[in-house]
């Protein structure tokens, strides 16, 4: 994947810091990032929101946000010591 | 011959279902997935579900055991895949006598008298092991030092300076013989789960990861490269970035902690792992520079996945840098 322009990451810290505003406090939440489009649908990274379960509907999750797409994945994650 | 991953997920799933029924079979030694053996020669251009049998009984023979119960008639497929049973006998790789048997200590997990990246570490309280992250230097004094997890060495909310770390850590059987450092401070405040700790100059800390090249630098980790790491649990795996500049959520000794400069690592193909428990601690790095990339903390079985902290954030949230 071909890293965009520093313009475009401007605007997605600035996407990412309001959908952290929205959404890291809901308990269902593990995670955002800016990464590769789980759909393979977009050439640029896309804002992803990481579930604890498969299958969970987040109320009022954008399409997206200031043109970056928004894509909810399942990954819930441990601490790896043993 | 390729294989390619669909064939692969068959392969596996009739491998289970192969297990399940005649690994019990005390005839049975091993069942694998590979080429068959045909005419005394290894067939490179089919592949099998592989029976390996203490002993190849003629039909007569077959019969009579499995109608007292002691085999099973192996069928001709399983799975879409033909069967093949080759008769072989395996034993313990061991040199030696009974009676000075020494058992073998696996090389991350026991005590290192030569320290490097890779191998297992606690602190002095917790019965667990991360990995030794690598070696690194105190901006300010120069004093040499360990850097790992938080929850690797301190771990606890009460924990002060000078908690002692051992290596090997007291999952892996470390006692306090074993002291290699004391703590020095940690990243948590700056939402990083890192920490670093001095050594007790007893032991030396190579700048080497067991298994790799030894680390060239720091480099920011970007979508699609390459890395690799060296961890207790998982040893030498590999792996791509695949999201950056995330923010986690984990819960650390009882309480929930935000955790920024989060990088996501997965397979570079399907079925490969990353990472598992004990390697928290290690260090990913860019697999063609061997420069330090990211420090791991977090992972995911399914999907396999790999979080670590961005190094550059890691090193400045400490004031050390990498000692190259």
């Amino acid at each position: 994947m071909k890293s965009p322009k520093e313009k475009w990451w401007s605007r997605a810290r600035k996407a990412r810091a309001e959908l952290e505003a929205r959404f890291l406090h809901h308990p269902e939440v593990s995670m955002i990032d800016l990464g590769e489009d789980p759909q393979a649908a977009s050439a640029a990274p896309v804002l992803r929101l990481h579930v604890r379960h498969r299958g969970v509907a987040l109320a009022g999750v954008p399409k997206d946000l200031q043109g970056i797409p928004v894509r909810v994945i399942y990954g819930s994650y441990e601490l790896q010591n043993k | 011959m390729i294989i390619d991953k669909r064939t692969l997920a068959h392969a596996r799933l009739a491998l289970r279902e192969a297990a399940r029924n005649f690994l019990f079979d005390p005839n049975v030694h091993l069942i694998d997935f590979g080429y068959p053996i045909q005419k005394g020669h290894l067939n490179e251009s089919e592949l099998a579900i592989r029976f390996h049998v203490r002993e190849k009984l003629s039909n007569v023979a077959l019969e009579t055991a499995a109608e007292t119960g002691q085999t099973r008639p192996i069928p001709a497929a399983i799975g879409g895949f033909k069967t093949d049973v080759p008769q072989a006998k395996y034993g313990l790789h061991y040199t030696g006598s009974w009676g000075n048997f020494q058992p073998r200590v696996e090389p991350r997990a026991g005590r290192a008298e030569i320290m490097r990246g890779g191998i297992s570490i606690s602190n002095e309280y917790q019965y667990t092991y991360g990995t030794l992250g690598g070696l690194v230097i105190d901006r300010a004094t120069g004093a040499e030092m360990m850097l790992s997890n938080w929850h690797v060495l301190v771990g606890r909310w009460g924990a002060r300076p000078g908690q002692r770390i051992l290596q090997a850590g007291l999952g892996d059987g470390g006692t306090y013989k074993d002291v290699a450092a004391t703590l020095v401070r940690d990243a948590m405040s700056a939402n990083l789960d890192a920490a670093v700790a001095a050594l007790n100059g007893k032991r030396g800390l190579l700048n080497q990861q067991l298994g790799l090249k030894p680390v060239t630098g720091i480099a920011r980790a970007e979508l699609g490269m390459d890395v690799v790491k060296s961890g207790r649990k998982t040893g030498v795996t590999y792996g791509r970035v695949t999201a950056i500049e995330g923010i986690a959520k984990m819960n650390y000794d009882r309480i929930e902690r935000i955790i920024r400069h989060v990088i996501t690592i997965e397979p570079r193909r399907s079925f490969e792992e990353v990472s598992a428990g004990g390697d928290s601690g290690s260090w990913w790095l860019e697999t063609k520079s061997m420069a330090a990339v990211g420090l791991h903390f977090a992972g995911s079985n399914a999907p396999e996945r790999a979080l670590a902290n961005d190094m550059q954030s890691v090193l400045n949230a400490l004031n050390v840098a990498i000692a190259v």
